[in-house]
């Protein structure tokens, strides 16, 4: 018995994209610009680069429209293409990664209860550190991180714009979240220390 | 075993007596009011250490607030920055008018191709100068790639532009 693909609301928009619909475009972007981006800075860990990663992005979303068939949620979708071009990148011969500045972080504000310049400094450190962190993680283990942790797509999800398998996913995520917390063990543990949060 | 033996078995067997139906309730009402038996239970009654409480709070605490390495790779949540939208907006619409500007530019330099074979030229006819210069660049025009960046090829400058594409950026500003 084949399954029945429910369609969602973005999935539906898209449609409206594909048969014309300029303003429904617009809407997928506003909804979706936030996502991508943070994916991309992330995956690539630059401001800019991750930016102009995500507008082509956008841009092959709407090249792509003609031929757009919801046969899967839209967001699993959004996050293949983004994917791809992110691998794309890092994999060019010429590529070459380039350690986070702190001056290029651009933060969404979150914490408006901390308005010390010291602590606003400590958050500018952490960061760097989490985004230096993830940056510098294999490719796919990146990947997943990055659509499991930020966007909550489901292990199918993340094989299928990994073009790899379940088992491989989970696998890659549990590499990866040991590998972070080696490479973050200084700031998780001054983190309990202050919260006195385990042993 | 000898047959006399066997006998005194038989004998012994006929007596064999059962507990009556109280019994059970009986002992084991005995059993529990055993105050040596009490006093026995009473040395074995342990009791919560002296940091119990607190293990159990940090434990239920640290359950509340989830895995910290989640808490930890929240703190990096980029966003785009101020003139993303924009740029992104003006590369669609330059892909929107590009659909449109790709079939009506194919047309002109067919009708330009059709005007250079078949006219004659003359002194003055200035409409000429700009079908030649779009029949100058209709190799430009064929390779669809080069054009993607641009809203509109209109005049000779804008045609260096196109040839120079490999050093616009992707937002198709030099």
């Amino acid at each position: 018995m084949s399954e029945v693909f429910v369609l969602d609301e973005d999935a539906r928009l898209m449609c409206r994209v594909r048969d014309g619909d300029a303003g429904a475009f617009d809407r997928l972007f506003e909804r979706w610009r936030v996502p991508i981006v943070r994916f991309a800075v992330r995956f690539v860990g630059r401001q800019d680069r991750g930016e102009e990663l995500a507008q082509e992005v956008f841009l092959k979303l709407y090249r792509a429209r003609a031929r757009y068939e919801p046969r899967e949620r839209f967001a699993a979708w959004i996050f293949r293409v983004a994917t791809n071009t992110c691998l794309n990148e890092v994999r060019r011969p010429e590529y070459r990664h380039r350690p986070v500045d702190v001056e290029d972080l651009a933060q969404e504000p979150t914490d408006r209860s901390r308005p010390r310049a010291d602590d606003a400094v400590h958050a500018l450190r952490l960061q760097a550190a989490v985004r230096e962190a993830v940056a510098t993680l294999p490719d796919t283990q990146r990947a997943a991180l990055l659509l499991q942790q930020d966007q909550g797509l489901s292990y199918d999800e993340i094989a299928a714009a990994l073009d790899s398998t379940t088992s491989a996913v989970k696998a890659l995520l549990n590499r990866a979240r040991r590998t972070l917390t080696e490479r973050l063990a200084p700031w998780l543990e001054a983190r309990r220390a202050t919260e006195g949060v385990g042993t | 075993m000898s047959r006399e033996d066997d006998a005194l078995d038989a004998l012994l067997a006929l007596d064999r007596p059962v507990p009556t139906s109280g019994f059970d309730a009986r002992v084991r009402a005995a059993i529990a009011a055993d105050p040596a038996l009490d006093a026995l239970l009473a040395a074995d009654r342990p009791a919560p250490g002296a940091d119990f409480d607190a293990r159990v709070r940090a434990a239920i605490a640290d359950e509340a607030a989830g895995d910290p390495l989640d808490a930890l790779l929240a703190a990096d949540r980029p966003i785009p920055s101020p003139g993303f939208d924009a740029r992104v907006r003006g590369a669609v619409r330059a892909e929107r008018r590009r659909g449109g500007w790709i079939a009506g530019a194919l047309a002109a330099a067919a009708a330009a191709a059709a005007l250079f074979f078949v006219a004659p030229r003359g002194e003055g006819d200035g409409d000429l100068d700009a079908d030649a210069a779009l029949l100058a660049h209709l190799d430009l025009l064929e390779v669809y790639g080069e054009v993607e960046a641009l809203d509109a090829l209109e005049d000779e400058e804008t045609f260096e532009l196109v040839a120079a594409l490999d050093d616009v950026n992707a937002e198709g500003i030099p």
